[in-house]
């Protein structure tokens, strides 16, 4: 069977017959929400019990992505159905991750946006300087609605972020159901894209948490479904609201705001083709936004340079130092040493090795499913066809973090071109048969889970539990809370602040300081950084005032392990990378007897120093 | 459109900016007539997509999440910029507009529902009801489980200073067992004790120590600690 591209949308058209009301989408829903109950007892436990729950967690999400997969692969099931389905499948993988932290932001992002967030809500006015990624000042789209919900509502900050993710969420998965539709013509094959898009490595966490590029990418993809549109209505209405849509990106998230150009003005280019068909308007959608992020770039966009030429050079160091065979980065292990159990590995590997020979295969019959004269079908296939750069990334630290980021975008082509193949080949084509369907339904569980282990990271990141040294959402706790908020009522705000990768998230969101870091301060961070990782040292006050720092923020436990993630305060510590032991406990308490240094908080666990007086 | 839908729609519209401009409201009726507010500009919307459900719930969503990011940009360069006013007014004109447009189009904006599809069973309804009631569950069960400052712990801060004095604030989310006091040096050899206190949660206690030029340690002991016992929690004074 050839799946023919056709530019009208069919997905409708190809509804099977009324049919009396199944039970099969109440049961589906039934089990979805018993999933996310499932997460909701584990972060319980985990957090009165400091038991993992690694059954449950699993469970939990194969009962919400297993029932889904089954229903939408069914001939009989209708668009809408299907639609209401990966409707529900997104919003439940996103409530499992809010049940998980139901009341506060944990993640390093989230709270890098928090604090944006809150810079906006205090001053009403937008750009204002950030401390953490100053580069996300400049792209506000996502805190602008969020602030929207909380001026107007009352709503505390956390749960308006919350509303805006779950509606960015619900236009993430119908946009990419329909541009999937209108792509194959047949909205099953789109149900099967949608699904394995749902499969990539950033949809459960990454793509879930409250960052500029949750909202980005469904806006994104919504900008290329109105694109498309516009071949079916008269006049620019459509082609306006696709070039709104993508100006909205553009303001959202620098990166992705590039590759919607990018991927906009590919499509144009291929449709100018001749064996292609045209689409109206394209070039006027291209040209519009394309207008837009240069604006946008030339006038907000100086801390984008920076951000990104550091992120490449991390990336080339760490290709480099993997090529001459000096790599820091142990496969399937965390920074502190803690392996990936083998039953994940092996999932892991399967999920990349079903992906790329998938891919080989489709790639070698290619005329057979391929939709024909379709230039967005081509760069659809074209995106697909970049997905073993990802797992290929996860050879260095650095490289892991920018080609996972991508996989939002490639797994949208690697989903069309699966679907479509898959679904040509004889076992699968209409009517299916129960045993294929459920292979199929077992296969897609597994490149789920393998996505959710190569999203993820380490297991710990996974679920609240007991305190981990600089292990993100699992630093955050109560001890660090507290005194971050004490900061914020008793601190005067802006004050520079020298603690851990942590703490200063939480010192700058509930505290309203200033935590000293090398993107925002460009300071020397091996030589500042002693000052909370070595013992005492004669130059400690020297630098201390050099560097303007008027809190120090030390937690005790910082000396107790490894950090999780690789650094206790950020990359060119002092002792990183290839640290072996922690900083000596006498590090953390060595302004107890400077000169002129004050101890003026003490919870056992953190303890904050006021430095403006150090002589 | 009828006159007694654009009537209903007018004031919802003017129910939600009251809300949001009134601050005494109690947030959960601020939030409810706030979003039923936003969720009816968005269901006028999707009336005037000329498509299925699907893409008119796309249309809606999108046209929301597009209006609050490009409004927002605008609303920055008013001298009030985002602030509670501003967007709430913003939102009315949204809504004002949306309706002024299918209002002119008013055989059009009617649009067509999707065909129905058999009526729910009780079975079908049951599970949707128990859905409900899991989704419910997971919610009360997660909240319960983020007990934050609940578990707070015991904590001594320098909170005001005075030319002879410090005060400090010793707080605590959780009970502790016996009582406590703060000492100017050491149990030993302390130059000032405040009576003793029993830390209550969530209730600071607040002390005003007596201090001379010097470098002084504060210290929160147990009232029955023994001279050489540690102290619970330090604070370190260059007076």
């Amino acid at each position: 069977m050839s799946m023919t591209v056709t530019t009208d949308d069919t997905a409708d058209a190809l509804d099977p017959p009324v049919q009396p009301r199944s039970l099969a989408p109440a049961a589906v829903t039934v089990a979805v929400a018993a999933g996310v109950l499932g997460h909701a007892v584990l972060g319980f436990l985990a957090r009165d019990q400091g038991t993992g729950g690694t059954v449950l967690y699993w469970l939990g999400l194969l009962a919400i992505y297993g029932p889904v997969a089954w229903r939408v692969l069914a001939p009989r099931t209708g668009s809408l159905e299907r639609a209401g389905l990966l409707l529900l499948l997104g919003e439940a993988l996103l409530l499992t991750r809010v049940v998980l932290y139901p009341t506060a932001f944990v993640h390093h992002d989230e709270l890098a946006h928090q604090a944006l967030l809150n810079t906006i809500t205090d001053d009403h006015h937008l750009f204002g300087a950030t401390s953490i990624l100053p580069v996300i000042a400049a792209y506000p789209g996502m805190e602008i609605v969020t602030t929207a919900i909380h001026s107007t509502t009352g709503l505390p900050a956390h749960l308006s972020g919350v509303l805006v993710l779950i509606v960015a969420r619900a236009i993430l998965m119908v946009a990419m159901y329909r541009i999937a539709g209108m792509l194959t013509g047949n909205d099953r094959v789109a149900g099967l894209a949608v699904l394995i898009y749902a499969a990539n490595p950033q949809f459960l966490f990454f793509n879930s948490q409250f960052s500029y590029q949750s909202v980005a990418l469904p806006l994104a993809l919504l900008t290329v479904y109105l694109a498309a549109q516009a071949r079916d209505q008269r006049g620019y209405g459509r082609t306006g609201l696709a070039i709104a849509a993508g100006a909205a990106v553009v303001v959202t998230h620098h990166l992705t705001g590039l590759a919607l150009v990018a991927v906009l003005a590919m499509w144009w280019l291929l449709a100018r083709a001749p064996w292609c068909q045209r689409v109206p308007r394209l070039g006027v959608t291209t040209a519009g936004v394309a207008a837009v992020l240069a604006g946008w770039t030339l006038a907000f966009g100086r801390e984008l340079l920076p951000y990104l030429s550091a992120a490449a050079r991390r990336s080339w160091l760490s290709l480099s130092d993997m090529v001459q065979g000096d790599s820091s980065r142990a496969l399937f292990a965390d920074p502190a040493g803690n392996p990936t159990p083998l039953w994940e590995r092996t999932v892991a590997l399967a999920t990349v090795i079903i992906f790329c020979l998938g891919l080989a295969l489709a790639a070698l019959t290619i005329r057979s499913w391929a939709p024909k004269r379709s230039a967005a079908a081509v760069v659809a296939v074209a995106v697909g066809m970049a997905y073993p750069f990802i797992p290929a990334g996860h050879l260095t630290v650095a490289t892991a973090e920018v080609t996972d980021r991508s996989s939002g975008f490639v797994y949208a082509g690697l989903g069309v071109v699966l679907a479509c193949w898959l679904l040509s080949r004889r076992p699968f084509i209409e009517p299916v048969a129960i045993p294929e369907r459920a292979a199929l339904t077992a296969v897609l569980c597994l490149v789920f889970a393998g996505g959710v282990i190569l999203g993820s990271g380490p297991g710990w990141l996974r679920t609240p539990g007991p305190y981990l040294v600089s292990a993100e959402n699992r630093s955050v706790d109560t001890d660090n809370l507290t005194s971050a908020r004490w900061i914020g009522g008793h601190l005067p705000p802006g004050g520079r602040v020298l603690t851990d990768r942590v703490n200063g998230l939480l010192v700058d969101v509930y505290g309203r300081q200033h935590p000293i870091n090398n993107l925002a301060d460009d300071v020397d961070m091996a030589a500042l950084s002693k000052l909370l990782l070595l013992g005492p040292r004669p130059d400690d006050a020297t630098v201390a005032k050099a560097n303007h720092v008027d809190f120090l923020v030390a937690d005790r436990r910082l000396s107790s392990s490894l950090p999780h993630v690789g650094v206790y305060i950020e990359n060119g510590e002092v002792g990183s990378p290839g640290r072996t032991t922690p900083p000596p406990a006498a590090a953390l308490i060595k302004f107890d007897d400077a000169p002129g240094a004050e101890r003026v908080y003490d919870n056992g666990t953190i303890r904050i120093y006021d430095l403006r007086g150090l002589s | 459109m009828t006159k007694r839908e654009l009537a209903a729609r007018v004031g919802l519209l003017a129910l939600g900016w009251l809300a949001a401009t009134a601050g005494y409201a109690p947030t959960a009726l601020r939030a409810t007539a706030v979003l039923l507010s936003l969720a009816g500009t968005a269901h006028l919307v999707s009336r005037l997509l000329p498509s299925g459900p699907i893409e008119r719930l796309l249309g809606a969503l999108g046209f929301l999440m597009i209006t609050a990011i490009l409004g927002g940009l605008a609303l920055d360069l008013l001298p009030a910029g985002l602030s509670t006013t501003t967007w709430a007014t913003y939102f009315l004109l949204v809504g004002a507009a949306v309706l002024a447009v299918a209002h002119r189009r008013r055989q059009r904006a009617s649009g067509t529902l999707p065909a129905r599809r058999g009526r729910l069973g009780v079975p079908s309804a049951a599970m949707y009801l128990a859905a409900t009631v899991l989704l419910g569950t997971a919610i009360v069960v997660a909240v319960a489980g983020d007990r934050g400052d609940d578990v707070a712990p015991v904590a001594i801060s320098v909170i005001a200073r005075r030319p002879s004095q410090v005060t400090v604030e010793v707080a605590a989310g959780v009970r502790t067992e016996g009582l406590a006091l703060v000492v100017l040096g050491t149990q030993g050899t302390a130059a000032w004790r405040s009576p003793a206190f029993a830390l209550q949660p969530h209730q600071p206690h607040h002390a005003t120590v007596p201090l001379r030029p010097g470098r002084w340690r504060i210290n929160l002991v147990s009232a029955g600690a023994s001279p050489t016992d540690a102290p619970v929690r330090e604070l370190i004074v260059d007076f």
